[in-house]
């Protein structure tokens, strides 16, 4: 599991991940997802394109996270899931908490958008 | 081959392993993408909740996973000798309440009904025995 991280607007980074979101995905990354995304308290975009599969730990990782930026007046958007993962989203209603865009301007936009 | 199985201990590092089982099974028998995916992802779910809260007081204990196609139909079956546990008790999730109110945890077994077709528990001796069923596409 990989993580990258990219400005990608003016104090908006980008996570991109790529991998496997099992628990063995998860639990490499989780310190570093959480140190660069609820820890950083600024609106992040979580780029999902090279995820391949999530299970449930990886959603609670990303629900954990954006619940914590949340609290702190900020935002996570998800960008670009592959079909599957983004059938995991919404069958588990993170769609309705977390926004996901399809494209990185329409993300930014969630982001700045009151 | 359109059978397989495995032990492993219950260690989390083997939940890997079955997965791994499964992916090899899936692809020596041609499964398409979408049912590898809910294979695994069932496998996933119900093997790492036997190993987080299965053993209470811990200790090296076996995990039987078997998968077969037969008739079209991909048939998982899991077996442990952990405490008792019928996943199918577990209420479904509230999916409709705010991020801020939104519980974190109860999510697998959810995702394990939505990517299975049928699931049946009993309790034989002394094992959890879980048998989970697909119409392969």
């Amino acid at each position: 599991m990989e993580l990258k991280i990219e400005q990608v607007g003016p104090s908006i980074p980008c996570i991109h991940l790529n991998g496997r979101l099992d628990i063995a995905g998860a639990q490499a990354i989780d310190l570093k997802f959480t140190a660069n995304t609820s820890a950083q308290r600024k609106s992040v975009v979580v780029d999902l394109a090279g995820v391949d599969f999530i299970a449930s730990i990886g959603i609670r990782m990303l629900v954990t996270n954006a619940k914590a930026l949340n609290a702190v007046g900020h935002k996570m958007v998800l960008l670009r899931p592959q079909s599957k993962v983004e059938d995991m989203l919404k069958s588990t209603g993170i769609d309705t908490i977390i926004p996901i865009a399809s494209d990185l301007d329409t993300a930014i936009k969630k982001i700045t958008a009151e | 081959m359109t059978s397989c199985s495995l032990v492993i201990p219950n260690q989390v590092e083997q939940v890997a392993t079955a997965t791994g089982a499964f992916r090899a099974f899936a692809s020596e028998n041609s499964l398409q993408p979408d049912d590898i995916y809910d294979g695994e992802l069932a496998i996933e779910e119900v093997v790492s909740n036997i190993i987080f809260y299965a053993y209470p007081v811990g200790g090296v204990h076996q995990i039987q996973v078997a998968f077969e196609i037969h008739n079209q139909e991909l048939t998982i079956s899991i077996r442990d000798d952990g405490e008792p546990f019928n996943p199918l008790d577990v209420p479904p999730p509230d999916l409709t309440t705010s991020l801020e109110d939104r519980k974190i945890g109860g999510l697998g077994i959810h995702l394990v009904r939505t990517a299975m077709d049928e699931i049946a528990y009993e309790r034989k001796n002394n094992q959890n025995c879980l048998l989970m069923k697909k119409k392969l596409e």
